[in-house]
């Protein structure tokens, strides 16, 4: 009798054990995938936060898009960027919003580990626009380097 | 005397006791050693969380400062004021602009202690700045300010500058932003008090606080005096220039 309550016990033990141990793989594998947004896109310039602000002075007709949620872009954006979410952007919304498929455009997101920039530049790649920019550095590049925000 | 006189009993309590005041002698000795070593340690690692807590006080000083440059910045009255007042055209009312965060506060006006608002044309000469405020300063930005953003390309000035330096009236924290953003007409610099800001690091050591002047005059006002069983630990802090600007004193209580 007393065996079977010490192997009851024991077995617990184990049973916690091993439930400690695969919350703590759970949580190892979730850190590794917390994503890195790609190094490059194919066909896609990469540009950063002066040349960024070199084009913006330099081409009136270059159109900045500013893929992160509403209510960050309202904390603080980048002057003359539009705000469209990569969650709302439809070929519909895009087109109307940039006829000429020719013409230059940025994306940016929060920075490295954000995809919604990324997401957003494969969408308008495959909608066949050709003049494409990527501001990987995004929002976190801009306010490390301390360049002018506009705020609401 | 000859050794032969000497009792055995005699010499073994000799020897005891010269054991025994040996022990003390050591046990003197050790104690004062190891509590120096100990206060010494302490004393480098409180040096050290002060060191981290004067970074994680500067980034929220420039974190406060830029949010409230950056609205400031893009108002569209005081562009249009400035504007005017390039041209001569203003009548006093670029600095009644400027005056109207310190009347009617701002956000974060509770974070920071505002000291002065100047804004500057794009040559850096002054062209107008708050009537309230501290007053009598030089008419210039601080060197450090002046130099950095004159050595600066195009795309560079564009990039707010901040710097802590040194004033008859005290240390000053700056951040100039360029007024307008990416198309400035001018820069807008604001000055702060960082003693106020300074004086919190005490929340983060949990441990009193005192800041002085590089002559020792304490410039935060209301801190208590403390005993002797206080350990004082100075951290110092230095200016943009690296000249030093003044001293964060932490007081530990070592009596318990």
């Amino acid at each position: 009798m007393l065996d079977i309550f010490k192997l009851a016990s024991q077995a617990k033990r184990l049973g916690y054990g091993l439930s400690a141990a695969t919350v703590l793989f759970c949580c190892n594998l979730m850190a590794e995938q917390k994503p890195f947004a790609p190094e490059t896109i194919q066909g896609v310039s990469i540009v950063s936060a002066e040349q960024v602000v070199e084009l913006i002075l330099s081409q009136p007709d270059l159109i900045v898009i500013d893929s992160r949620k509403q209510t960050v872009f309202q904390n603080g954006h980048i002057e003359g960027a539009i705000n469209l979410p990569n969650t709302k952007l439809t070929q519909e919304v895009f087109t109307q919003l940039v006829p000429d498929k020719t013409n230059s455009i940025i994306f940016y997101c929060n920075g490295t580990r954000c995809l919604r920039s990324s997401d957003s530049i494969y969408k308008a790649k495959a909608w066949g626009y050709s003049n494409l920019l990527w501001f990987r550095g995004g929002w976190s590049e801009w306010m490390e380097k301390l360049l002018p925000v506009i705020k609401h | 005397m000859k050794i032969d006189s000497i009792s055995l009993k005699s010499s073994t309590i000799a020897i005891f006791v010269m054991i025994g005041l040996v022990a003390i002698a050591l046990s003197l000795f050790a104690s004062n050693y190891f509590k120096r070593a100990a206060l010494n340690a302490q004393m480098t690692s409180l040096s050290r969380v002060i060191e981290v807590a004067s970074i994680e006080v500067f980034t929220k000083i420039k974190n406060h400062t830029f949010d409230f440059g950056s609205k400031l910045a893009h108002n569209p009255d005081l562009l249009q004021a400035t504007k005017r007042h390039l041209k001569n055209e203003g009548n006093g009312e670029l600095s009644q602009l400027l005056d109207d965060p310190f009347i009617n506060g701002f956000v974060g006006f509770s974070k920071i202690d505002l000291k002065k608002l100047r804004i500057y044309d794009l040559q850096l000469k002054l062209i107008s700045q708050s009537n309230m405020g501290v007053s009598d300063l030089d008419d210039q930005a601080a060197p450090y300010i002046r130099s950095t953003i004159s050595n600066r390309g195009k795309t560079d000035r564009l990039k707010a500058v901040q710097a802590l330096w040194a004033s008859p009236q005290g240390p000053f924290y700056s951040l100039v932003v360029p007024l307008g953003g990416l198309r400035p007409i001018g820069y807008l610099e604001i000055i702060i008090n960082p003693v106020f800001n300074f004086s919190g690091i005490g929340n983060i050591t949990n441990t009193p606080v005192h800041i002085h002047t590089m002559s020792g005059e304490l410039l935060n006002e209301n801190s208590q005096q403390f005993a002797d069983d206080h350990l004082p630990i100075e951290f110092l802090i230095r200016a943009s220039d690296e000249t030093p600007l003044f001293k964060v004193v932490s007081y530990e209580n070592i009596a318990t």
